[in-house]
């Protein structure tokens, strides 16, 4: 495998000064950041896919954030720059932008060290920045494995989600989340925003609710796939669930006043969160309520009686990938992992809100 | 990330009627002469939307079969009360909510935007 960094810029694989970079300074290109924690097991295929694009990344930076696995070691052995911390970041955010001061092209992608991509998810990415007025883009997310339970319900969630949800918003051009695992950005924005923020669980919502209220384009791009590991037990889907759940209350809390000043992203946001709230409410208690008190099994049918408004945009996305039988094999999922979700929502309604206790440490949940 | 929980409630009365009103949306941004051609979007997003509507009037007529049915054979006071709360929170109060909620956010985006001119004005 080549070395491209120090084949393309053998000046940047020392750490530079920050102060030093200015917008000026950066060239044509792409840098991929690539932050892990314990990753040993799948940053190989996160590199060797990214190696495989059409349009393959100008450096690519492995920011190995305290592992004690030999993360680092996968990639230097692929011969991309690896940068350790002094010490743990203790975030995805903090890893990401402690890399910022080696960018040196004028766009940078942060992808998660478990997650690969299409091969010409980069090259359909970059195309969204042609509009000089986009900031961030970001692509369709799937589940690489769906074999258990928990990957199976978050096949189906995202299928939906990414086939219709996120294509209407992508049409009012307010995408709510520039994903995390899977995005692109201006390096020169990212470097006046200060990084990703820390201060919420969720830096990908804080930073495209921020770039919305700034007048920053985001674009989502439904061709430019990626697939990361999702939670395949429980345990890493509670960490997972929690971990959003809080981000999306704590972003509420620090962007209300912003939001409502965003056409399409604050009718989104309000009914997500009436949903968040008020359907896990009514699934986890006042339907199994209603169901003792009136006796009637039928009440059982409102916790899937929207499945078939489910099925078709799930139809549409799964028939072009030819996973039609996977799709219905794993809608079942999709309603139990709904109302674990419900659960969390109120979780973390409850913590954050009525509590007054702020979630900030960050648990690794793939 | 995906907020909120997709397909249950308010949310997925909000993208379908989203997706109803993008072909009047891209007609509009076109006799102003300021939108890329997007109707490939447009058409497969209204499709859903239509394919989404479609379904679930089918739902709505094989629960009014069941229920037919049901009175015909069960006469159960219980059941047909219960088959009534299903109906009409599946429509008529998930559209009144979502009127309800998009209401209020313009009604307190309105406020600040007031408070923030008196502000100003001081």
């Amino acid at each position: 495998m080549e070395n491209l960094v120090t084949r393309r810029h053998p000046s940047h694989v020392n750490p530079p000064r920050e102060s030093s970079v200015t917008a000026a300074d950066l060239v044509m290109g792409l840098t991929v950041i690539i932050p892990a924690y314990n990753e040993a097991e799948f940053v190989g295929d996160t590199i060797r896919s990214l190696l495989a694009q059409t349009v393959p990344p100008d450096q690519i930076i492995l920011v190995d954030d305290g592992s004690t696995d030999g993360t680092g070691n996968v990639g230097r052995r692929a011969g991309i720059t690896v940068i350790r911390p002094p010490h743990n970041t203790g975030s995805k955010a903090g890893a990401q932008t402690f890399a910022l001061p080696w960018v040196r092209t004028k766009l940078v992608m942060a992808i998660d060290a478990d997650t690969t991509l299409e091969p010409t998810a980069v090259e359909r990415l970059t195309h969204s920045f042609e509009d000089p007025g986009v900031g961030a883009a970001c692509g369709f997310v799937l589940p690489r494995r769906i074999k258990t339970l928990w990957e199976r319900g978050r096949f189906v969630e995202y299928l939906f989600a990414f086939t219709f949800y996120k294509q209407v918003q992508e049409y009012y051009r307010r995408p709510m989340i520039s994903s995390g695992c899977f995005s692109m950005y201006r390096t020169d924005l990212m470097r006046r925003h200060g990084g990703w923020p820390g201060r919420t669980l969720a830096e990908d919502m804080d930073l495209t609710w921020t770039f919305h209220q700034t007048g920053v384009g985001v674009r989502f791009e439904p061709e430019a796939v990626c697939y990361p590991i999702e939670p395949y037990n429980f345990r890493f889907m509670r960490r997972q669930l929690r971990r959003w759940s809080h981000g999306f209350i704590q972003n509420i809390t620090l962007h209300w006043r912003g939001v409502l000043t965003v056409p399409f992203l604050r009718s989104a946001v309000a009914v997500a969160l009436w949903d968040a709230i008020v359907a896990s409410l009514v699934f986890l208690i006042v339907l199994p309520l209603l169901i003792v008190a009136l006796r009637s099994p039928w009440l059982l049918l409102a916790y899937f009686i929207d499945a078939p408004a489910i099925l078709v945009p799930l139809v549409i996305g799964a028939i072009p990938r030819r996973e039609f039988g996977r799709t219905l094999a794993s809608l079942p999922s999709f309603f139990v992992l709904r109302l674990v979700n419900g659960f969390y929502f109120l979780e973390a309604v409850w913590s954050e809100w009525f509590l007054r206790r702020s979630s900030l440490t960050y648990e690794k949940g793939h | 990330m995906n907020p909120g929980l997709p397909g249950a409630g308010i949310g997925g009365l909000f993208y379908i009627l989203s997706a109803l009103w993008m072909p009047i949306c891209e007609l509009w941004r076109r006799r102003q002469g300021n939108a890329p051609g997007r109707w490939p979007l447009v058409a497969r997003q209204f499709g859903i939307a239509v394919g989404i509507i479609v379904a679930m009037s089918g739902v709505f007529w094989a629960l009014d079969t069941v229920l037919m049915l049901q009175q015909v054979a069960a006469h159960a006071a219980g059941q047909m009360h219960a088959m009534w709360i299903l109906r009409a929170s599946a429509l008529a109060v998930t559209s009144g909510v979502l009127a309800t909620v998009l209401g209020t956010v313009h009604v307190v985006r309105l406020c600040l935007r007031l408070s923030t001119v008196r502000h100003a004005a001081r």
